[in-house]
């Protein structure tokens, strides 16, 4: 029988994602010497946002426009119930994880090129080169940490405090984050003055309310993801410090750089990729040996 | 050829006033560019015709709002010359302090637009928040944060005490001292300068040939400024140096700007330190002879030009080329054409447009209103 708490923690999966947001606003703005929007501002937004009227223009009423920002949100709430308190756990469930989180943007890029704005395409195009930058790293890490621990499914992942045991995936994935999330300065598939808000630019109402509900929840993800596996979930209160102080350090990189081009980030995450590679290949020979 | 074409403008977060630039893409790559300007067209020069000589001088404020001093330091001068007016040392020294301080502050609101075109939001954030220091001098010295209405033919509307002054210096230097650290930002900073450096090169023969002035050709290694090589005002009794770069792209641009900031400082604690105590002039109303006359300054965008001509003690004709019509319609093209999509925004912003300043071109024919391409225009009147 799962515990209740952990039901209650995928069910408020959205509102933890809003709440973050909320918090990363906040940090953000008094960093800019701002006082920035109330904590709950992204509830708002999003009740806001979901009350409005529906509405698809004639060139955009293609199917992947119209459900594409709702599977994208499925999906990543799917994920919440695998990681990091998994209600149900399976053989190998992990790559289901890696598999969904690359659909999550997959969708965005559908969304993208589906809305018929040379803005959402060029978006898309960017998030695409981006994906070639962090997936395949993230994939690597994560199964890095699998092989390690010898677990075969999340439920089963009981190392803790693992940056000590493997510290170059650790890192990757800490660096990885950063471009998963679209933070400066890798955040090119949203550069506002660029290209307004990519694949964002043309929704409207609860499409634009899901999109960017799928967007936000990939953070609060992404961060229990990496402390899930650095660290452990042993100690909760430790744990959910530890995010709060790792959305602080994200917000900060975030707020101290310009951004960078699409090929600065893609060459960036190869060194980051092949310092992973190099460490599944030694901990390959570890376990066999 | 292209693959799409992207609007950019007339409304678009990275230009700050409208204007529009249809650019074919192939991939990320710009490979055509159509320029269009004229979005805010407002028929300025026509609107001069017919005015009182007095008049003018708040009209032509009206133009643009960063540099709306320059406007009227560019009016007065041509008007005082052409009447060979002899203006006293202490109205000459506070036009030029005024000056100064409306070039630190359209300086700093772009060093923010071009930080936050780069990405950089929170030095935007930081250097609005200095830029507020000088608004505030502004509006104790002169009455006004964006129109001083501090010139009158002759003379000034009112004296400033001594005691503003001491104040002015203190606060000035406050604030050069606080954006030292952004000034080192942007010289420093790695991923600044990954965006920056060789980003819309505009190589020194083009800035010759076609005539670019201001930071853009000092960023060029053209060493022009009017308040050196035609001295008005008290430039000619300060002692500040050009700073330029060779390095003809955004980032030497960039430089040049950040730089004048220190030059400024230098030149109004200069004039304040020198400043004469003597009473200003009355303002009498302005009788003036037939006849036309025109003069330069350097406006915080390069030379600004003013062509007046006189009739019955009114205004006949004012012409006006402003700093960003000699540099934009001219440098887009070969600045933007190759470049990354992602650059676009940059390119425009280390040219510091000013379209406000620049709109007053539009041709009618037949009356129907018709606004020319870059192209177009040139085709048609410039026989290339």
């Amino acid at each position: 029988m799962v515990d209740s708490w952990r039901i209650a923690f995928v069910l408020l999966a959205p509102a933890i994602a809003l709440l973050f947001e909320g918090i990363r606003r906040r940090l953000g703005a008094r960093m800019q010497s701002r006082v920035g929007p109330p904590l709950l501002q992204p509830f708002y937004d999003t009740i806001k946002l979901l009350s409005k009227d529906d509405f698809v223009a004639e060139k955009e009423s293609n199917i992947f426009f119209q459900y594409g920002p709702f599977v994208s949100l499925l999906f990543v709430w799917v994920i919440f119930a695998l990681m990091p308190f998994p209600l149900a756990s399976f053989e190998h469930d992990f790559i289901l994880m890696i598999y969904l989180i690359i659909l999550v943007d997959a969708f965005y890029i559908v969304s993208g090129l589906a809305s018929n704005s040379p803005f959402g395409i060029i978006g898309a195009m960017r998030e695409m080169a981006s994906i070639i930058a962090y997936e395949i790293g993230l994939a690597v890490a994560v199964i890095t940490f699998f092989f390690y621990s010898g677990a075969n499914s999340i439920g089963e992942f009981t190392l803790v405090n693992g940056f000590t045991h493997l510290p170059v995936s650790s890192l990757g994935l800490l660096l990885l984050g950063l471009v998963t999330l679209k933070k400066r300065p890798f955040d090119t598939p949203e550069a506002h003055p660029e290209i307004f808000d990519g694949a964002f630019t043309e929704y409207s109402g609860k499409r634009l309310a899901f999109l960017r509900l799928s967007e936000q929840m990939k953070e609060p993800l992404l961060i229990f993801l990496t402390l899930f596996l650095i660290l452990g979930t042993s100690s909760l209160p430790l744990f959910f410090a530890a995010s709060l102080a790792l959305l602080f350090v994200y917000t900060f990189i975030d707020m101290v750089s310009s951004r960078l081009k699409v090929e600065h980030a893609v060459k960036f995450y190869m060194v980051v990729l092949a310092a992973l590679l190099l460490e599944l290949v030694w901990v390959s020979y570890q376990v066999i040996t | 050829m292209h693959d799409f074409i992207v609007p950019f403008g007339p409304q678009h977060p990275a230009e700050k006033e409208p204007m529009c630039i249809r650019a074919g893409l192939e991939g990320e790559t710009i490979t055509e560019l159509d320029l269009r300007f004229g979005y805010v067209h407002r028929g300025m020069e026509k609107i001069f015709e017919g005015k009182g000589i007095d008049q003018g001088i708040y009209l032509c404020e009206r133009i643009c709002g960063l540099c709306s001093e320059s406007h009227s330091m560019a009016f007065t001068r041509t008007i005082e010359e052409m009447l060979g007016l002899d203006v006293p040392m202490r109205v000459r020294h506070l036009r030029s302090i005024v000056t100064e301080l409306s070039r630190l502050h359209s300086h700093m609101i772009w060093a923010g637009f071009m930080a936050h075109e780069a990405g950089y939001e929170t030095l935007f954030m930081y250097l609005m928040r200095e830029r507020e220091r000088i608004m505030d001098i502004l509006e104790r010295t002169t009455g006004g944060r964006v129109h001083y209405g501090i010139n009158k033919i002759g003379t000034l509307r009112y004296d400033v005490p001594n005691a503003k002054l001491a104040k002015m210096v203190e606060d000035v230097d406050t604030t050069l001292k606080n954006i030292e650290k952004y000034v080192d930002t942007f010289r420093n900073d790695g991923t600044l300068k990954e965006r920056l450096v060789g980003t819309g090169m505009i190589t020194g023969i083009q800035a010759k040939r076609f005539g670019i002035v201001g930071p853009v050709a000092r960023g060029c290694g053209i060493n022009n400024d009017v308040r050196k090589s035609d001295p008005y005002a008290a430039y000619d009794l300060a002692d500040f140096e050009v700073p330029t770069y060779k390095g003809c792209d955004a980032w030497s641009r960039t430089m040049v700007r950040l730089e004048e900031l220190y030059e400024s400082g230098k030149i109004i604690r200069q004039l304040i330190k020198d400043i004469p105590d003597e009473k200003i002039p009355a303002f009498k109303f302005t009788k003036a002879d037939d006849g036309d006359h025109f003069a330069r300054i350097e406006a915080p965008r390069g030379e600004l030009f003013y062509y007046l001509k006189v009739r019955d003690s009114k205004i006949d004709r004012l012409a006006i080329r402003t700093p960003s019509m000699a540099v934009l319609p001219m440098v887009l093209k070969p600045a933007l054409m190759g470049e990354k999509v992602s650059d676009l925004p940059i390119v425009i912003s280390s040219l510091d447009p000013c379209f406000s300043c620049m709109e007053r071109v539009v041709i009618v024919e037949k009356g129907k209103e018709k606004v020319y391409t870059e192209p177009d225009f040139r085709r048609k009147f410039s026989g290339r």
